[in-house]
């Protein structure tokens, strides 16, 4: 019997699941990348750009991940990778939110022709594979970190679009919404207080998870050569040049690492954050 | 001035356009609805599920904008107003919802939900603070309930915020789809109490959606029977508990629970055989005639108008080709009627113990 009463205050003293486990880990590992990202000039135990020892030097006490074809230190360059990838994929991911929640609320809470042609829009730009749209987009616009944000910020924010308007469809028909027109409230406050705070569940936790895929697609993009170029420490570019050495698999494991921890960490904030509005929903 | 009523509908229309697998068809909702309702007075709209009742009522609020016809409050067409002038119109028609979970924002203090409705009307805050407070006196809740929200409420409770914020603004007509139907029902009872109470204090007027009799006897002065889109009976409520005339008002009457086991059990009752026809495709005729045990072959060619009955009075209308009581005897016992004197009512009973 006892087993089954848990005193409603321990329940209540729980921490929310993206404060627990995996999240926790996730979350701290993030945490220290943007550290990182934000102390590296202080601390730099090497030049990124310019050579410190031999090279194509096997990893050693003195140069943990090695060095590569041009001798520079590949940890070092490795954290100051963080310094292009986050903030690039802070500002995609902002913007593709803002601008899809712009266009997804407009179609989803003006209906008729405005959310036709939204729609429509936005089923275009997802027919074609986000990488390759990408792609195309950057090659027109030149390659560059800067053009590979915009192509990216284009292939992204449809996704976020047709979230949100799914997700207002409806909480459009629901009663709340009836009783706040009958006190006479105008559309604007209904879109702002009513609307919006009960659509954006889905928004915030595909971001979270979406967060890693940019970091993916961003390197993906310099890998192939249309993002950050060759000097650049950025993951991508550094995996590109591990590629011509493929039998010194630290210069390319070293970056590949660093993508696969801040992609795990945010699949696993993201999966706990879904976990715990899915709950509150159940018990509401 | 008096003479005013203070909400007239006439002919009110919706018809809902759907897909239906493939091709579009008209739900025929609520069809030719008209009724007048005196200040301070009730009027209760009664009828089962989908029988349109819930849809007029959104209609006079606009909540639902109905295909045609005619709103009037206090001699204003509701529906002749654009957005703004509506918006401001409001402020005299509020409603109280059936599910006070779903109507009430999740994420909102009962102390924002309160305020809301004054500061979209803008009242100043010196005013809405003050008001906040009164309101919750006026629905029985207790000051500390204001920084709580809806979720950590019973259901009864839950129903005196929506009560309360459908208040707010000082509203002059409350329109009540199914307020208690969600509830326990002896928190029905509170609830009852509390708006006949409301009602008496505050001068409203009441539009009284439900799906039984029962529920609204204490409250109505007025009761409109719907069914199918239609009102069929309409009266003052003493005369339709009284002596019902159309065959399905009379049926919801013998659906009525009684106290008293004795009369419950010896009682005819009628038990409507099959479901509500579809309204995308009613019936010709009278809507009613395929569920009548008095049906005929003109119901099926003529529908019968909405008038007022021989000998019955001028407020009391029906619509059936054949109202009244049947020659047949095959109408359900009216224990109202029986009810009447409590001498009938002993007879009733005596000769129920000499059959049994």
């Amino acid at each position: 019997m006892t087993a089954i009463a848990v005193p409603a205050a321990r329940i209540r003293r729980r921490r929310p699941a993206w404060l627990r486990g995996p999240s926790l880990i996730g979350l701290i590992s993030l945490g220290v990348w943007a550290l990182v990202a934000v102390t590296i000039p202080l601390w730099t135990p090497n030049d990124p750009l310019a050579p410190v020892a031999g090279r194509l030097l096997g990893p050693s006490v003195k140069h943990w991940m090695g060095t590569d074809a041009l001798g520079r230190d590949v940890l070092t360059r490795t954290l100051w990778g963080a310094r292009i990838s986050i903030p690039v994929a802070v500002t995609v991911i902002i913007s593709a939110v803002l601008i899809g929640t712009i266009i997804g609320a407009a179609a989803g809470f003006l209906g008729g022709w405005v959310d036709a042609v939204l729609m429509r829009l936005v089923d275009i730009t997802m027919a074609f594979p986000p990488i390759l749209l990408a792609m195309a987009i950057t090659a027109s616009l030149g390659p560059g970190i800067r053009n590979a944000l915009i192509a990216m910020v284009l292939v992204w924010w449809p996704i976020y679009a047709r979230l949100l308007r799914a997700q207002v469809v409806a909480v459009r028909q629901r009663e709340y919404i009836d009783s706040a027109v009958a006190i006479g409230a105008s559309r604007w406050l209904i879109l702002r207080r009513y609307v919006l705070p009960m659509s954006y569940t889905p928004v915030l936790v595909n971001a979270t998870m979406d967060f890693g895929q940019v970091v993916l697609l961003t390197a993906s993009l310099s890998f192939i050569g249309l993002g950050a170029r060759p000097p650049s420490p950025e993951w991508g570019a550094m995996i590109t040049e591990g590629a011509t050495n493929f039998y010194q698999w630290w210069i390319a494991a070293s970056p590949g690492i660093a993508i696969l921890l801040v992609v795990l960490a945010c699949n696993f904030v993201g999966d706990a954050l879904r976990d715990s509005f899915d709950v509150k929903e159940v018990t509401r | 001035m008096d003479d005013q009523p203070i909400l007239r509908v006439r002919s009110l229309v919706k018809e809902f356009r759907i897909r239906e697998r493939g091709r579009s068809a008209v739900v025929h909702a609520v069809s030719d609805v008209s009724f007048d309702l005196q200040t301070g007075g009730t009027l209760a709209i009664v009828g089962e599920s989908g029988c349109g009742k819930s849809t007029t009522g959104r209609c006079i609020l606009r909540l639902i904008e109905p295909t045609s016809g005619e709103v009037q409050f206090r001699g204003v067409d509701l529906l002749g107003l654009n957005r703004s002038e509506m918006r401001r119109a409001r402020r005299n028609l509020q409603i109280v919802f059936q599910d006070p979970q779903a109507s009430l924002h999740p994420r909102l203090t009962v102390r924002r939900l309160l305020a809301e409705p004054l500061e979209v009307q803008g009242e100043p805050a010196s005013v809405v603070t003050e008001r906040v407070d009164e309101l919750l006196r006026l629905v029985q809740l207790r000051p500390e309930h204001l920084d709580r929200y809806p979720h950590e409420f019973s259901g009864g409770q839950r129903q005196r915020v929506g009560i309360a914020r459908a208040l707010a603004i000082s509203p002059a007509l409350l329109v009540l789809d199914e307020p208690v139907s969600a509830l326990d029902v002896s928190i029905q009872a509170e609830i009852m109490r509390l708006l006949v109470d409301l009602r008496e204090r505050l001068g409203l007027s009441f539009v009284f959606i439900a799906h039984d009799l029962a529920v609204v006897r204490q409250l109505a002065d007025r009761v409109a029977v719907m069914y199918l889109g239609k009102i069929v009976e309409i009266g003052d409520a003493d005369e339709i508990y009284r002596h019902p005339q159309h065959p399905y008002t009379k049926a919801l009457l013998s659906a009525v629970p009684v106290p008293d086991p004795s009369v419950e059990q010896h009682r005819r009752r009628i038990v409507l055989s099959g479901e509500l026809p579809s309204p995308i495709d009613p019936p010709s005729g009278c809507r009613f005639r395929t569920r009548c045990w008095r049906a005929e072959a003109v119901c099926a060619e003529t529908e019968p108008p909405l008038v007022a009955r021989n000998g019955s009075t001028a407020t009391h209308h029906i619509a059936c080709h054949f109202p009244g009581d049947d020659p047949l005897g095959n109408d359900p016992t009216n224990i109202d009627a029986l009810a009447d004197d409590a001498i009938a009512n002993d007879e009733f009973r005596a000769e129920l113990s000499a059959e049994g």
